[in-house]
């Protein structure tokens, strides 16, 4: 099945649900109701069991990702830990549907003989807790509340999750961008120690200094091995987050997107960070939609609702009437009602009620410590956004191009013998180095990225432009392309 | 128009003024001459009126003088010019007049000289009379026998010149710089009474010096005091120093004066020469010495004659680093060094990269003359110039003496062709019982 038909899967029902499926509260629109309503749509699959990884996926031997939005989708359909949230929501909502219940009525039946006649008295009751009944609604409320905290809990994790798949997915690629250009410096390293150990063969250049040569290329292939080694571990991750199993292949891009695939460019976070409109509604935006906000809300309207249920208690823990029936001994029959209650004589509930409040001031002050924690983490991230912005920028149009200039320049020497051949290789390898840098910044703008995702809210949005044919998993009867390691 | 030149023989008054108005800060030097314009051109219209054979300055001129009172006039004017080593490097000097070396200052020993000198520098400089018996405060040291010569100002020096001989001006104010930028100039002193000895029929004036022009760069480095890129020949490299033209049989006089900072030894084809003078002018006979090398020292002059010899003779440093352009002096060697596939490998990380120097450097310039291995801006190849039977494979401080046994007035005669039967050639085989 494409991706692309898996990803309207996911999403179309879920639209759907949104408008079929009662929610306990009105929520803003957005990616995270989206995924709210996601997990609303997930929840009945769950009932019908439907957890296992689907069949065809688990049958392909070999899976692309172009992007880290198709690992998201490949993720929510495969990884473990995402289905291990989705089931907690059967959970959630059977806890929900057991709290809006009335009480079994009780029903209690006794038989008393008589020792001198020997007859029998009989005596029946069935009393039905009033307590039950009268907060019933107030009961469905408070349960209601319960499972948009419960949902809202699972919105966090599995945000969280999916922005670990982001990372993990700018990771592996980041690390394969590295190992490859890595394997250039390498070679060019090489080629000076063997042009070295021909001048030496030849009788013009000291052992001491082939040796220096090939020193420097050891060095090099030794920081090749780690490269290679690291992309290995971070390519693991992501298959292990995406749930693919260690036998199933993973492809993945060569290279990191340029920064300009993010839309965001130095002047835009600019005038973010000087708290623009834009840098207000990004926070309005996160403030309505991250995950941990609404849980905190959520924990908070469950906790009032509580409270409320709790003063209108009036401390009475249980209240129950009965209807009794009584056959005695001698045959004459009486029947009657009953009435149980417990007496808010010591108890009155005071202290639960106190315990809720005090519950109630440390989530309003969360709340205010997380408003406070967001405005600080959007300012750090686009604060480090612009810094990577900036370098990338002068790395790819300015240093880059100077010392590929560079080169050539000293092209132009090396054919007037101005200077050797060790000297043209090496500023290759200057070249390359530059490279190099270039690609860990742009896997720190990446990252940083997925982590301004997170801190508004986006996670489950590309960030990258999209392919139009997204990842094509491929069957056992198709050619399988071992593309994961590159150590030649 | 009127030029400098004109200007200074046509008009008696003020003329120092005039010329200052007249002239911008940087003066395009004259485009590098063939031979006949360095050799014929520049030599005085009057030169066969004249008691003695002016010198002719290969790549450069005479400076003109007016007589006022008696007193020979000259006029120098220290300045930024443009100027040209060879074809491809251009490069901001500093000079006289217009030139580096700056024109070269004829007189006759008795006569009474007055020198203008205007400072068109943005820094002080003086003029010193290398080697002149002057005055104490006529000789041109900054600050020891004047104040120096402040931006945009003329001064004037004024002495008669007591002796005979080939001598030399350079300035004697920032002089390390100055020098390194090109100020220098040559000033031959003829002798009062006829030479004793055969009489010259021809005479050059050759100013060695040495140049940092760093690869891509078009000033000189005047920090350089050993690690030169170019060698030169009145500023010029090989092959755009004019060559010395002379006539089979011509008493040639080649006055060569060294104010570089190495000694050369300059080394003539075809003749042995006699070494003849110095800046201590033409020595008794007795004192000639046969040589076909001579070292030129630092600050030294030195006069070679000899009877020209038909055929196109090198003249040249015999240092052989002295002969060639622009050239690396750290570069790994490469001879004997098959490169082969690793030269491949090399060119697929490096597209253009070429494995040189395998069976000598001898390749290089087939490859730049090829035209396809392209050197950085304004700089010249280390080695070039073609002769009628191939590369000459030279550079910096070599010229030729091109001798006929008739020219053709100063026109440059093309290449000597040996006669018959006195050619090097190829032989089949060599006999076997040739000992080796």
């Amino acid at each position: 099945m494409p991706f692309k038909a898996l990803a309207l899967i996911l999403v179309l029902p879920a639209l759907v649900a949104c408008s079929t499926t009662s929610t306990p509260s009105s929520r803003d629109n957005g990616q995270a109701e989206n995924l709210l309503q996601a997990l609303n749509q997930w929840s009945p699959a769950l009932e019908k069991h439907d957890t296992k990884p689907s069949d065809d996926l688990q049958a392909l031997t070999s899976v692309r990702l172009e992007n880290p939005a198709q690992a998201q989708a490949l993720a929510l359909r495969q990884s473990p830990a995402i289905r291990a949230i989705l089931a907690s929501q059967g959970i959630a909502d059977a806890a929900y549907r057991q709290a809006t219940l009335i009480n079994n009525p009780g029903f209690s039946a006794s038989a008393l003989r008589a020792e001198d006649t020997g007859s029998w008295k009989t005596e029946f009751g069935l009393n039905l807790g009033i307590l039950d009944w009268l907060t019933l609604p107030m009961r469905k409320q408070l349960a209601g509340a319960e499972l948009s905290r419960a949902r809202s809990q699972a919105l966090q994790m599995l945000t969280e999750e999916l922005g670990g798949v982001r990372i993990a997915y700018f990771s592996a690629v980041g690390a394969r961008h590295l190992s490859r250009q890595l394997q250039q410096t390498a070679e060019a390293a090489r080629l000076n120690a063997e042009l070295a150990g021909q001048l030496n063969q030849a009788g013009n250049l000291s052992e001491l200094e082939r040796l220096q040569y090939v020193d420097a290329s050891a060095r090099q292939q030794q920081a090749l091995q780690q490269a290679l080694a690291e992309a290995d571990a971070r390519l693991a991750e992501l298959k292990r987050s995406v749930g693919l199993g260690v036998s199933q292949q993973l492809e993945i891009p060569d290279e990191l997107p340029d920064i300009v695939e993010s839309g965001l460019t130095a002047a835009t976070l600019q005038a973010l960070l000087q708290h623009d409109e834009g840098f207000d509604t990004l926070l309005n935006q996160a403030s309505a939609q991250r995950p941990d906000v609404r849980l905190l809300r959520d924990s908070r309207m469950a906790l009032e609702q509580q409270l409320e249920l709790q003063q209108k208690q009036l401390g009475m823990s249980e209240i129950g009437v009965g209807l009794i029936t009584e056959r005695e001994s001698d045959g004459s029959r009486a029947s009657g009602l009953e009435l149980d209650l417990s007496l808010p004589v010591f108890d009155q509930g005071q202290h639960q009620r106190a315990r809720s409040q005090a519950q109630l001031e440390q989530l309003s002050a969360n709340e205010a410590m997380l408003q406070l924690a967001m405005v600080h983490q959007l300012e750090t991230s686009l604060n480090n956004l612009l810094s990577l912005t900036r370098q990338a920028t002068q790395l790819r149009d300015e240093d880059i191009p100077r010392q590929q200039r560079m080169l050539e320049l000293t092209l132009q020497e090396y054919n007037f013998m101005l200077t050797g051949p060790f000297e043209l290789i090496e500023a290759k390898q200057q070249e390359l180095e530059t490279v190099v840098r270039y690609i860990g910044i742009l896997e720190h703008y990446w990252l940083e990225h997925a982590n301004l995702m997170q801190h508004t809210a986006n996670a489950a949005e590309a960030p990258v432009a999209e392919s139009d044919s997204p990842a094509q998993p491929q069957r056992p009867a198709e050619p399988v392309h071992h593309q994961e390691h590159h150590h030649d | 128009m009127i030029n400098r030149r004109q200007l200074l023989l046509g008009s008696a008054a003020g003329f120092v003024s005039a010329s200052l108005g007249s002239q911008s800060s940087t003066v395009l030097a004259s485009q590098i001459p063939s031979p006949s314009s360095a050799n014929a051109a520049n030599r005085p219209a009057s030169a066969n009126d004249l008691p003695y054979t002016p010198v002719v300055t290969p790549n450069g001129r005479t400076l003109p003088y007016r007589m006022r009172d008696g007193v020979k006039e000259f006029h120098l004017i220290a300045e930024e010019v443009e100027h040209e080593f060879a074809e491809g490097t251009r490069i901001k000097a500093w000079g006289y007049n217009g030139s580096t070396p700056g024109p070269t200052i004829e007189a006759v020993e008795g006569d009474r000289v007055r020198i203008y000198v205007t400072n068109r520098l943005g820094e002080p400089t003086t003029v010193h009379w290398h080697g002149l018996l002057l005055p104490f405060g006529m000789d041109g040291v900054a600050g020891l026998t004047q104040r120096a010569i402040p931006p945009g100002e003329s001064w004037v020096y004024e002495f008669t010149l007591n002796q005979h001989g080939t001598h030399m001006y350079h300035p004697h104010s920032d002089e390390m710089l100055q020098m390194a930028m090109g100020m220098m100039g040559m000033f031959i002193i003829h002798p009062k009474q006829p030479e004793s000895g055969p009489r010259i029929d021809r005479d050059f004036a050759l100013l060695l010096h040495n140049w940092a022009i760093h690869p891509g760069t078009y000033r000189p480095d005047p920090s350089v005091m050993t690690d030169f890129d170019l060698w030169t020949i009145n500023s010029r490299v090989f092959p755009a120093i004019a060559p010395l033209l002379a006539q089979t049989g011509e008493r040639v006089r080649v006055r060569i004066g060294n104010l570089s900072m190495m000694n050369h030894p300059m080394h003539m084809h075809g003749v042995q020469f006699d070494v003849t003078g110095s800046d201590g002018g033409r020595w008794p006979q007795a004192q000639w010495r046969k040589e076909v090398t001579e070292i030129i020292g630092v600050g030294q002059t030195r006069d070679l004659e000899f009877t020209a010899v038909a055929g196109d003779w090198p003249l040249h440093c015999h240092m052989s680093h002295h002969t060639m352009n622009a050239m690396g002096h750290e570069l790994p060697v490469t001879t004997g060094v098959n490169q082969g596939d690793l030269a491949r490998q090399i060119r697929q990380m490096i597209p253009g990269y070429m494995a040189m120097g395998e069976h000598g450097m001898s390749e290089h310039q087939t490859h730049i003359d090829a035209g396809h291995m392209r050197g950085p801006e304004n700089t010249l190849p280390m080695m070039g110039g073609r002769g009628a039977f191939g590369p000459m494979e030279m550079g910096g401080m070599f010229t030729l003496i091109k001798v006929r046994d008739q020219l053709d007035g100063d026109n440059d005669p093309g290449w000597y062709e040996p006669p018959r039967g006195t050619q090097a050639h190829r032989v089949d085989s060599v006999p076997a019982d040739v000992p080796i």
